[in-house]
């Protein structure tokens, strides 16, 4: 999709997934395949329990501890160039938490409890820069305080000492913005940043984050259900349903002309603020549970385009359809891959 | 009150106070409804729409009496009498209030886990006093209505996924031929595929049984899909009501204006931060009695000294029957001349 391998900072290749329950084992990633170039705005999409998040908190390495990787590699090149394997190490490595905070950050959905109400802003934004980088206290101050004027938080110089229960909701995603952009990382991963915000404060803190990434030339691994918001934040759009992609490509494309039936009928079933002629569709059915996941094409229990008996036997493969679009689904090829079988490139 | 509508909410006020100290004096209060004034009609879907903490849900449980108001007056239309809910004693209340039930928006947190499906919808039933052998297959006939299958009455809440959860919890509302449902966010804990089944449902009931919706919700896509008529609030007071398409394509209040461009749309080949409004929403808390300004003021955009001092009421800007236009800002002549940004 970037237009060499060199110019991707993060490659995450045929990544799985697997959460040990004592009810059972819940495949929560299946085989995904994505990258995100210098500069560049990468979005998921999907419902709940699609796999979105899991996937960008492999990326960290921040899993529960029951939560294992089975597969896959996750190359990261760091600023001299070096590509580093992050599923290679071990999640309390010294490399890792090299990385973490500073080569990418992350913002998480809950602002409210993704702050320690013990401590005062100043001593969590402070953390990441102090335990990153050699630099005087006076500095650290001067550079924290620097950041929450640059968020938008009025009158800095006295917030800086307050505790995260003296802000808004909104204000508080800005100063957890400021708190990821710290250490300039090179990633930013934003993790449903505006779901528990009004509409005003959404537009506000996504203007925002638009803002910060042009500064400071980030790239952006956005993750929502939201199609409206990832529709004016990204590039590139990833659609995840049951921990598989099912549609990837440019925003346009695949918002204008969609080709899974998935994509098709989730831009269908949300009503428009433009206003709908007669009903939306709704998708049949409801996202089956997770240790029950159905054989073959996942979605094909809620499909009203399903082809054949193949739908339920194998996994349709991933086909370009246009340019950077792809697609896995039967109406487009016919070549599948059976279960628990490693995806061919 | 004219025939044609069934409810009419006239100058509603709660306020909370708000106590300090040892001995809990009073020192304030929280006027989360503000003098709030309209009317349902019968067999419609009246939205009322807003941000968190604006009093959408107070206003909701105001008109239920699971509040008691502060002032105002709530009228009520039932078996074809007029009743002032807002000071029925309680025999009559609970007489009335058959008439008006609510759907909740966790469907997690607002069915009992420790109870089968049966038990919770038939427990409207039970307050009215009918028997098991009668509200069993009354009970049947409500999840069948619903879209579930009625073999699951036997079954706990867990075994059921967010969308039938929900389903149970209307299933619950409709248990008592309700003239009046309020669902107060009902969709906005579902994942979007299922938002559209519940709201088709909600939508085909009303075609079915003639019931009408008081509809609180923050997302004006849901708003304008399912409501015929819409209330925007904002902190504690209503500044525009219209009918939908009106209200969308011909906004006349800045925060309205504001709300509908802040909602990004899914075309991506559109224009979004355009018209970012600034600032957050206030404290609603205030030590004196008198209303003064407009409470939009300070991040109105189209703001004069006069918006801060004036006494702002709902007006009518267009008094023509159906296509009733009212609006709270005083600027409104001068705005409708330039005309407010609505959806294209």
């Amino acid at each position: 999709m970037a237009d060499g391998e060199n110019d991707l900072i993060l490659d995450v290749k045929n990544l799985e997934v697997k959460f040990y329950h004592d009810q059972g084992v819940v495949s929560a990633v299946n085989g995904v395949d994505f990258n995100i170039g210098e500069g560049q705005s990468i979005g998921f999409v999907g419902e709940s329990a699609c796999g979105k998040t899991v996937t960008a908190s492999t990326v960290l390495r921040i899993l529960p501890p029951s939560g294992d990787i089975i597969n896959g590699t996750i190359n990261f090149r760091d600023t001299s160039g070096q590509i580093k394997d992050l599923a290679q190490y071990d999640s309390d490595s010294s490399e890792l938490r090299k990385i973490r905070g500073n080569d990418i950050a992350m913002i998480f959905q809950e602002p409210m409890t993704a702050f320690s109400p013990v401590h005062t802003l100043y001593n969590q934004i402070s953390e990441a820069i102090l335990l990153h980088q050699d630099l005087p206290q006076k500095e650290v101050r001067a550079r924290v305080i620097n950041l929450l004027d640059q968020v938008g938080i009025p009158e800095p110089e006295e917030r800086v000492d307050d505790y995260s229960f003296e802000f808004s909701g909104g204000m508080r995603q800005r100063a957890m913005i400021a708190m990821a952009l710290a250490c300039e990382p090179r990633i930013l991963i934003a993790d449903e940043p505006t779901t528990a915000l009004d509409v005003t404060i959404q537009a506000q803190v996504l203007k925002l984050i638009k803002d910060m990434q042009q500064d400071y030339g980030l790239s952006l691994h956005l993750i929502t259900h939201d199609l409206g918001v990832i529709a004016h934040m990204v590039d590139y759009v990833y659609i995840m349903y049951l921990g598989r992609i099912v549609e990837k490509g440019p925003i346009q494309e695949v918002f204008l002309d969609p080709k899974h039936p998935y994509t098709r009928d989730l831009l269908g079933s949300i009503p428009s603020i433009k206003g709908v002629e007669g009903k939306i569709a709704s998708i049949q059915g409801s996202v089956p549970d997770a240790y029950h996941m159905p054989p073959g094409c996942s979605f094909h229990p809620r499909c009203r385009d399903v082809v054949g008996d193949k739908c339920s036997s194998a996994v349709p493969q991933s086909v370009e359809i246009e340019p950077e679009h792809y697609t896995s689904c039967y109406k487009y090829t016919d070549r599948g891959v059976k279960e628990n079988v490693k995806h061919v490139r | 009150m004219s025939d044609k509508e069934l409810l009419k909410v006239n100058k509603l006020k709660k306020y909370f106070p708000q106590k300090e100290g040892f001995l809990r004096r009073v020192t304030g209060y929280v006027k989360a409804v503000d003098g709030v004034s309209f009317s349902v009609e019968e067999g419609r879907t009246m939205g009322l729409v807003g941000e968190s903490g604006c009093g959408k849900t107070t206003t909701a449980r105001v008109i239920l009496r699971a509040w008691e108001p502060t002032s105002g007056d709530i009228l009520f239309r039932s078996n074809g009498q007029v009743y002032n809910m807002a000071n029925l004693e309680k025999e009559e209340l609970k007489k009335v209030r058959q008439d008006i039930q609510m759907i909740f928006q966790d469907p997690y947190s607002s069915l009992n886990g420790r109870m089968p499906v049966l038990d919770i919808v038939a427990e409207p039933l039970q307050a009215y006093g009918w028997k098991r052998s009668e509200y069993e297959d009354r009970v049947k006939e409500l999840l069948d209505v619903v879209g579930l299958d009625p073999s699951y009455i036997k079954r706990y809440p867990h075994a059921f996924s967010g969308g039938q959860r929900q389903r149970i919890g209307i299933a619950r509302a409709l248990a008592l031929n309700p003239s009046l449902v309020v669902a107060d966010e009902p969709v906005s804990a579902l994942d979007v595929s299922v938002q559209a089944q519940v709201l088709n449902l909600l939508d085909d009931l009303q075609e079915e049984l003639g019931v009408t919706y008081l509809f609180i919700a923050h997302d004006l896509s849901v708003i304008r899909y399912i409501c015929d008529k819409v209330a925007v609030m904002y902190l504690g007071n209503l500044v525009e009501v219209a009918p939908k398409d009106e209200l969308f394509t011909n906004p006349l209040h800045p925060y309205t204006e504001s709300l509908i461009s802040a909602v990004p749309d899914t075309d991506p080949r559109e224009e979004w931060f355009t018209n970012i409004i600034e600032g957050e929403i206030t404290e609603m808390t205030e030590d004196s009695d008198e209303k003064a300004g407009c409470p939009f003021a300070p991040r109105c955009s189209y703001s004069t000294d006069k918006c801060f001092t004036a006494e702002i009421e709902l007006q009518e800007w267009n008094s023509d029957g159906d296509q009733k236009h009212s609006t709270a800002c005083i600027r409104i002549s001068e705005l409708a001349e330039k005309g407010l940004t609505g959806v294209k």
